[in-house]
């Protein structure tokens, strides 16, 4: 049985409509309002701790990300938001600092990597840029960088028809080799 | 001597940086004589910043210095042909007679002053109605009272409203100069005469500055203010009721809740109603949402006095005023309860998330982290529980 919700449940998060209304903003038709839904993604994050991020926010922005039919945008935003998310500072105040924010870098991966492989060059070149701001964070350990982060990036720097996607696929080696 | 405006303005607003380049304040007053120059040139910039760059070399000037270069220079703009020269003189008043020593030319400076007051052009009785309030900060009391006071008297009666309307602003500098009683009896029925004026500009501007002038006249004066900031809320103008409104937060932080709640809140209801123009609600949303970190409101008292105003702002067709009820609405949420924004603000923010306009959708969902993250601070430990909502992602089609 699920409990009532409350307008602002806070510890447990958003409420239906209003996380309704958050997330429609990733499929909004202006770029603005798009942007704001990331700031907000952001801010909602900081506001609910990583357990609201790994429970109820991540398993949405793999939804909005495979979306059957959404415009390559809503892939576009919700890969900003992800890198907004693995940037320092958005654990949860007063949370452990070694486990929340490396179990919501893994938790978004698949999304990352799937970037990586989607069918259109603004998504590959979006999704290795966000792969580079979070290697130069040094979320993610060697062996997984080396495995499963590496090889993607290293074949797109080479082999993509897009000259942007090489070009940022080669910047996010880069950075994982300097790491 | 060069024509171009341009290279007029660069010099005159380079030559007030030019003292360390002459050889330092003793030899300073040197630049007052291109200053004076460039103070009566024709072009209004050109003018002001020579005004400007001139009070920044007084300020460095001697006493004695100032008595010997900047008097004389002063005496000729008052005495310029040209309306041009006597606005820049009115400019200079302050600075100069902050830094001269000797009473002669104090004397000489306050006379000047007041010959200008009474100048043939409005131009320069503008230029003097915006320099009596500063000027009033440095002259001596007794000389505010003698000199200044009437000549002040004189200018925030006169024609054009253009004139009354920067006397009004000068109230504010001269009360915090004058005692209690001085401002009874010289200022408040100045500041009385021109809520009433017949223009709407003036009483635009008393409007404006009612709330900085209370401040200023200290709570003696309360009872007397009080009225007319009723009366300029309910002013005819639209225009004046909205600059009344945006004033009511401070004016109201002054007046205490017993008196906004018997005298203001009346008058700020009318303004909220539905024929109300959509500029001055939003006025009244914005004061509205600022009155809680203001006035001591019980919870009774905000939901008699407050809840009812924010629902009909709500309620408005207008999306500004709804969304400026939002924007307040994290700083006024602790004092709502939890089943009212529930019940009354969701229904809003869900309507204007959908907004046809970008902008508006925009700024609904910056409002939404705010909102949250103040809740989160002010809510009780014991929080209701984890609840996953079903994907409404599935519901968002792409476009």
């Amino acid at each position: 049985v699920r409990p009532p919700s409350p307008l602002f449940p806070l510890q447990g998060g958003l409420n239906e409509k209003l996380l309704f209304l958050f997330l429609s903003t990733y499929c909004d038709q202006v770029h603005a309002v798009r942007m704001a839904g990331v700031r907000a993604t952001q801010k909602l994050a900081l506001a609910f701790g990583a357990d609201w991020v790994r429970a109820t926010l991540i398993p949405h922005l793999r939804d909005l990300f495979l979306a059957q039919g959404a415009s390559y945008l809503q892939r576009v935003t919700v890969l900003h938001a992800v890198r907004d998310l693995l940037l320092p500072g958005v654990e949860r105040p007063g949370a452990t600092p070694d486990s929340p924010l490396a179990s919501i870098a893994e938790d978004v991966l698949p999304i990352l990597l799937g970037a990586l492989g989607d069918s259109v060059p603004n998504v590959r070149f979006v999704g290795a840029q966000a792969l580079q701001s979070a290697l130069a964070a040094r979320v993610y350990s060697p062996a997984r960088v080396a495995a499963d982060i590496l090889p993607p990036l290293v074949t797109l720097s080479r082999e993509d028809k897009d000259k942007d996607v090489q070009y940022f696929a080669s910047r996010a080696v880069e950075e994982a080799r300097t790491a | 001597v060069e024509d171009d405006d341009e290279v007029l303005l660069l010099l005159g607003e380079q030559l007030g940086a030019f003292v360390p380049f002459v050889g330092g304040p003793q030899y300073a007053a040197l630049l007052m004589g291109p200053l004076g120059v460039l103070a009566s040139a024709e072009e209004t910039v050109v003018r002001e910043k020579a005004v400007e760059s001139a009070c920044t070399v007084i300020a460095q000037l001697s006493p004695e210095a100032v008595m010997e270069s900047v008097v004389p220079v002063l005496q000729r703009l008052t005495a310029g042909d040209w309306f041009t020269a006597r606005v820049s003189a009115a400019g200079l008043f302050r600075a100069t007679y902050e830094r001269v020593g000797d009473s002669d030319s104090k004397r000489i400076l306050r006379g000047l002053f007041v010959q200008l007051a009474s100048d043939e052009t409005p131009m320069v009785r503008r230029a003097v109605a915006k320099a009596v309030g500063p000027l009033c900060g440095v002259v001596e009391h007794e000389y505010v009272l003698s000199d200044l006071i009437p000549a002040f008297h004189t200018l925030a009666s006169e024609e054009p409203d253009s004139v009354r309307l920067l006397a009004v602003e000068g109230c504010t500098s001269i009360a915090r100069v004058l005692s209690a009683a001085e401002n009874a009896s010289l200022i408040l029925p100045l500041v009385a005469a021109c809520a009433r004026d017949k223009s709407w500009r003036v009483r635009n501007d008393v409007a404006r500055e009612l709330p900085a002038l209370a401040e200023a006249v200290g709570d003696s004066a309360l009872a007397e203010l009080l009225p007319l900031f009723q009366g300029l809320l309910r002013d005819p103008e639209a225009e004046v009721r909205a600059s009344a409104a945006r004033g009511l937060a401070r004016f109201s932080k002054l007046a205490g809740v017993d008196a906004f709640l018997s005298q203001l809140l009346p008058a700020v209801d009318l303004l909220s109603g539905t024929d109300s123009p959509a500029a001055v609600k939003t006025a009244v949303a914005g004061a509205v949402m600022d009155l809680p970190s203001v006035l001591t409101l019980t919870p009774e008292g905000c939901a008699r006095a407050l809840v009812p105003l924010i629902d009909r702002l709500l309620d408005d067709e207008n999306n500004d005023v709804k969304l400026r009820v939002l924007e307040g609405l994290p700083g006024v949420a602790p004092s709502l309860t939890r089943a009212y924004l529930e019940a009354s603000v969701l229904p809003v923010l869900e309507k204007l998330g959908a907004d046809p306009l970008w902008r508006v959708r925009e700024r609904v969902i910056e409002q939404l982290p705010l909102l949250v993250s103040n809740l989160v601070s002010s809510c009780p430990p014991q929080a209701p529980p984890l609840c996953v909502p079903p994907h409404p992602s599935s519901h968002c089609r792409a476009v």
